[in-house]
């Protein structure tokens, strides 16, 4: 057996929703490198600095966009932990070892591994299985039944042999990054000391933030706008368009806007301001998403049993998204000025 | 009660992997955010009633007993 040593209640302590093993309005992308940062011994929330945490008009219009910003975010973190700390990472590349010998080498050093799961490889579940990817971190090895352990309780084991294919066909349908990485912590400097310039660093990522948050209300007015006349459509693509809305408004949840809740932790942190109000309200906000989705697939049943009530489901679900996503934005926008006020 | 219970037992068999009880965590027998919709516009087209947006959050689809709950309340909201 071989695992990398971390403190379950430490290393969860502020960064995993109440609800469950993931960061709240975060995709696996996205999150899974806190868990190594966190168990790295990084135990504020400096590396968040200067990634997107809000929605431009480019993800409403294709929602594999956020992927890409995804991946951006992951970067600008990967830049500001050698920036911050000195530490690195030691990406996969599979013209110089495997990747069982990979994730060994990372655990002797006591480091979790980023890894890219898919369902369709795991030789473990029984019945039907399809493409599901999940990025979670690698926490052990259990060498008796040839078993990488994760951090999830029971779930998430994967035979060595499973890895390999999984690896194979991430690397090769995830070609623009290698989600496959440990963190180098042999030029680190302490964990424990924050840098002079992280406030300065801060409070111009919080202008940032005021822009991106603007231009998200921005992209949901014109979003709005150029909504089109669904009821015209031949019904086939009224449904697969209300489909396609669902899909968004579900990515949303899981979108970039998690930064959002990460940045205020370390306004709290550094400031000293009290954020808790704020990052409560805007994840009940975001969490309207998940109403909006399910109002636009009840939109999609309702195309062929009952028109009437299909077009005042869409004129709603319209009405909620301006609700949601412009008038209770622009609120939470004023707050966030006026709390950046208090900071300076 | 039970009346409601079996007209619901029956929306849910198109659904659900496995034969559901009262408790059943519904979401754990093959029911996602995807079909739950199904059940629900069922439900509507069954009784009559509209579930309003903040309904579709569908936690109380979590189980038979909290459909039945839900649907109680909006006939007697219909009354």
């Amino acid at each position: 057996m071989i695992k990398a040593q971390y403190d379950c209640d430490v290393l969860l302590k502020n960064l995993i929703s109440q609800y469950g093993y993931y960061v709240d309005l975060l995709s696996c992308n996205e999150y899974t490198i806190w868990y190594l940062i966190r168990q790295a011994g990084v135990d504020n929330f400096i590396p968040v600095i200067g990634t997107r945490a809000f929605i431009n008009q480019e993800m409403l219009i294709d929602s594999d966009i956020f992927i890409l910003h995804e991946d951006k975010n992951i970067d600008c973190i990967i830049k500001n932990l050698n920036e911050y700390y000195h530490i690195g990472i030691h990406s996969y590349d599979d013209k110089k070892e495997d990747i069982h010998s990979f994730i060994c080498k990372a655990l002797e050093k006591n480091q979790f591994v980023y890894t890219y799961y898919d369902h369709f490889y795991d030789s473990l579940v029984d019945g039907e299985r399809k493409h599901d990817y999940h990025g979670h971190p690698i926490t052990g090895y259990d060498s008796k039944h040839g078993l990488y352990e994760s951090i999830y309780p029971d779930i998430f084991l994967v035979r060595v042999d499973d890895m390999q294919m999984m690896m194979k066909h991430c690397t090769k349908i995830f070609n623009a990054r290698p989600y496959y990485f440990y963190l180098d912590m042999s030029n680190a400097i302490d964990v424990k000391v924050i840098k002079n310039h992280v406030r300065q660093d801060l409070l111009e990522d919080c202008n940032n933030i005021e822009s991106e948050w603007k231009e998200e209300i921005t992209a949901f007015e014109k979003y709005i706008q150029l909504f089109p006349s669904i009821y015209d459509f031949e019904e086939e693509n009224q449904v697969k368009y209300v489909l396609e809305q669902r899909i968004l408004f579900n990515t949303i949840l899981e979108g970039v806007n998690g930064n959002f809740l990460l940045k205020l932790q370390l306004i709290q942190e550094i400031f000293g301001i009290n954020t808790e109000e704020l990052r409560m309200k805007f994840l009940q906000n975001r969490r309207k998403s998940v109403i909006i989705a399910n109002m636009f697939r009840k939109a999609s049943i309702l195309v062929t049993k009952d028109k009437k009530y299909f077009q005042q489901c869409v004129i709603q679900t319209i009405n909620k998204i301006s609700d949601v996503f412009i008038r209770e934005n622009e609120n939470l926008l004023m707050k966030y000025v006026a709390l950046m006020k208090g900071m300076v | 009660m039970s009346q409601i219970y079996d007209v619901i037992i029956k929306i849910l068999k198109g659904y659900c992997t496995s034969e559901v009880g009262l408790d059943t965590d519904l979401f754990k027998c093959g029911l996602d955010s995807f079909n739950a919709m199904n059940v629900l516009v069922e439900i509507e087209k069954n009784y009559n009633i509209r579930f309003e947006e903040d309904d579709l959050d569908l936690t109380w689809m979590s189980t038979v007993e909290s459909i039945i709950m839900k649907v109680k309340c909006k006939l007697e909201e219909n009354q």
